[in-house]
């Protein structure tokens, strides 16, 4: 884990043509805005803690030179208890970065030191970014920048990211920084504190050249975990233990809790020094946010939301759908007045055009509005309320509110939402989640059930699939959550503010979401008709049929020509539907399904297997094993599930 | 009077007396600020379920079973 450093060899002061900036600081604290605006990077960012979970890079030009930036998980210390929260660490720590960038979020600037001050005991160059200043004014906090420059002696540049204000500036101060290789003076603790560190250093001498004799020597008080793998000398280890015992022997307390709180108390004294509290009010968002986590009205106002918002984004879609449609009615007749064989404007009409034009009436229109929608829901900070208030629930699925994020992005797609259980404590939180996430109908699903069985039965049918597919995640968390050993962790999470979402990087974020779609999705989709044109032309659908026919007709009760249409939907499930719509010929799906069919299908499509782009996440996070029986396991379940739904169906319309 | 955070009422303060608990929570808590002498503001609590717990200026959403680990001492305007 510990690497050696490579920059602090003596030749590092001559400038390097390549640079890699690391962005460090609190989760939540703006990194990654910072990153996309440098960059024109599309990470994922929101108002909760834990967003970003891999390490991500992007290279720009500065001056003849090419500056690589990396955006890194957010963490509170060098201590780590998670996933993401270890790749941060790792790459920090590795010697990699020339230089580092802190974020910070300057209304919670006491909070953002600890971290702060332990990377200072790194002794690299590092280079705060004083992050979110407009916040911390509306809260009434004045920042001086230069003070806190001082205290810590390493430059400080104040930064609104979500403006741009600040950044170009510091660029420029940590290029310098990375160039200079700047000295950085660790700091100093408390009178006992710092004699054991003496004494430490003393014995370690300069054993270990690589690693700063100071950092080493705390991390050995601290008992830190990546130091045992270094093998120290038994008489260091006795030594260092006498040391701690003694710490904590003086203090009464465990030494973790004796040098967070020494480092606390230094944080504290330059956060008073270098900020100052001016007359701050209690704003309108402050009195909604405790009707947001009201033990009552909590709950009432997010279902009314969560309701409302499903609504609106339902009717939004089918007017869209609906308006494009009339559009791209007068299309048919232009390219059948073309003077072209009669197969070739087959293939280019039926296969092509249509596919692209299916895509885009039936999909786009309800995705846009839901991922702009998402990505406001995401920038306000309700998540991490909907986190709290379900807290109590996710217990009973073997999870805690945490949880509820991952599952909750799971509605826009199954694959961030599966990367993002990385936030959660254990392997079993994260199977579980997973498995559940996977079950949650993304945007592709939200397709296929508001655009057939909401559009062709109404809006309270497909209520009724969302309502049947929660019943069905509680159902399997319940099960997994008493099958599967272990424990439930507590819940410690940050609650960020409640925010009106910044305009720019919101709209941003589903812009780079709908591209992704366009990009990703349209391809498929002609491919995809292409191919099923190409089966027509060459009448292969009867072997197809014939052999499909057992489950998908006698069982599930569809028409035959869905058994290939869903062999398609493992790429992508909005498929499904577009596929059906170019090979029938029409968008109007009540004349080729009856509504049993419509509600059976959609809710096939919503329960069997991921798509592929899903269970590739699923074999990198959970591994082969976890993976194949998590796809094995939905398959059946959607099986039995709506081949029952199917019988009881024609069972109870007698 | 000492008692666990659990117990305070909404829009009370108290001050950290001590964490009990495994390692890793502690170690967890004390990195976000929950070190003693601190002093805490409950900002939403409930017979049941979570607690919210303001402490230098960020809020943080802490599970019943950990809030009844976090020893405080009542502070009075
Ligand atoms: N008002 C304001 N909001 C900001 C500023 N910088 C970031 N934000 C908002 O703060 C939230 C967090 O920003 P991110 O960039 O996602 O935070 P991060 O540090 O990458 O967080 P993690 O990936 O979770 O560690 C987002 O909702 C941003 O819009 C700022 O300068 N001013
Ligand atoms: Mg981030």
């Amino acid at each position: 884990m510990l690497k050696k450093s490579t920059s602090r060899s003596l030749d590092s002061h001559i400038s390097k043509k390549e640079i890699t900036i690391a962005l460090a600081g609190n989760p939540n604290a703006g990194k990654s805005v910072v990153f996309n605006q440098l960059t024109g990077g599309n990470q994922i960012i929101g108002n909760w803690p834990g967003k970003t979970v891999e390490r991500t890079e992007g290279w720009i030009r500065y001056r003849d030179r090419r500056i690589r930036i990396v955006d890194l998980p957010g963490i509170y210390s060098l201590s780590t208890y998670t996933e993401e929260e270890l790749i941060a660490r790792e790459f920090i720590i590795s010697g990699i970065p020339d230089v580092i960038i802190n974020v910070i979020d300057a209304s919670l600037l006491e909070r953002s030191l600890f971290l702060t001050l332990q990377l200072l005991e790194m002794e690299k160059p590092l280079v705060l970014a004083v992050n979110q200043l407009d916040v911390a004014e509306s809260k009434g906090l004045k920042t001086d920048i230069d003070a806190l420059s001082k205290l810590l002696s390493i430059p400080a540049v104040g930064v609104i990211a979500t403006r741009g204000t600040g950044l170009n500036k510091l660029l420029t101060v940590a290029i310098e920084s990375a160039d200079k290789q700047d000295s950085v003076a660790p700091p100093l603790y408390g009178g006992e504190i710092e004699q054991s560190i003496e004494e430490l250093e003393k014995i370690l001498d300069n054993a270990y050249p690589e690693y700063p004799v100071r950092w080493l020597a705390i991390k050995i008080i601290e008992n830190d975990e990546d130091i045992k793998r270094l093998n120290l000398p038994e008489e260091v280890l006795e030594r260092a233990d006498v040391i701690r015992r003694g710490l904590e022997e003086t203090h009464g307390e465990p030494i973790e809790v004796i040098l967070s709180s020494e480092r606390y108390a230094l944080a504290s004294r330059i956060a008073r020094t270098s900020q100052r509290y001016e007359a701050g009010k209690r704003t309108l968002l402050q009195r909604l946010d405790s009707v947001l986590l009201h033990p009552v009205f909590g709950y009432i106002s997010m279902g009314f939301f969560l309701f409302v918002a499903f609504i609106v984004l339902f009717k939004i879609g089918s007017i869209g759908s609906s308006l494009l449609e009339g559009l791209f009615s007068r299309l048919a007749p232009m390219v059948n007045s073309l003077a072209l064989p009669e197969t070739v404007k087959e293939l280019l009409w039926d296969g092509l055009l249509s596919g692209i034009i299916s895509g885009i009436t039936i999909a786009l229109p309800y995705i846009l509005p839901f991922y702009i929608f998402l990505s406001f829901l995401e920038n306000s900070g309700y998540l991490a309320r909907i986190a709290f208030l379900t807290d109590n629930i996710m217990h009973k699925l073997g999870l805690h509110g945490k949880g509820a994020i991952p599952i909750i992005m799971g509605y826009g797609c199954n694959v961030p939402a599966i990367l993002g259980t990385r936030i959660l404590e254990s392997r079993r939180e994260r199977v579980i989640a997973s498995l559940l996430a996977t079950l949650i109908p993304c945007s592709a699903r939200t397709v296929v059930i508001l655009g057939l069985v909401g559009a062709f039965m109404g809006l309270k049918w497909a209520f009724v699939i969302y309502l049947l597919d929660l019943v069905i995640v509680y159902m399997a968390g319940f099960l997994m959550n008493r099958y599967y050993p272990g424990e439930t962790p507590g819940l410690i999470m940050e609650v960020p503010d409640i925010r009106i979402p910044p305009l720019k990087p919101s709209l941003r974020q589903s812009w780079f979401r709908i591209k992704e779609f366009l990009y990703i999705a349209l391809p498929y989709i002609m491919l995809g008709s292409v191919i099923l044109e190409l089966i027509k032309i060459f009448g292969w659908f009867d072997t197809i049929n014939r052999i499909l026919s057992p489950v998908i007709v006698n069982w599930l009760g569809l028409p035959p020509i869905t058994g290939v249409v869903l062999i398609f939907g493992l790429l992508r499930k909005e498929l499904t539907l577009i596929l059906l719509s170019t090979f029938s010929g029409t968008t109007n799906f009540s004349t080729i399904l009856n509504p049993r069919q419509m509600f059976v299908f959609s809710f096939f499509v919503t329960l069997y297997v991921p798509c592929l782009a899903t269970v590739a996440a699923l074999k990198k996070e959970l591994g082969n094993i976890t993976s194949t029986l998590i796809v094995i396991g939905e398959i059946l379940i959607s099986l039995i599930l709506a081949g029952l739904l199917n019988q009881l169906w024609i069972y109870l319309a007698g | 009077m000492i008692k666990p955070l659990s117990m305070l009422k909404t829009g009370e303060r108290g001050k950290i007396v001590r964490i009990e608990g495994g390692m890793m929570v502690i170690k967890r808590l004390t990195d976000l600020g929950f070190v003693p002498e601190q002093e805490v503001e409950v900002i939403r609590s409930a017979p049941r379920g979570p607690v919210a717990i303001k402490i230098k200026g960020a809020v943080y959403a802490l599970g019943r079973g950990i809030a009844d680990k976090i020893y405080v001492e009542e502070v009075h305007e």
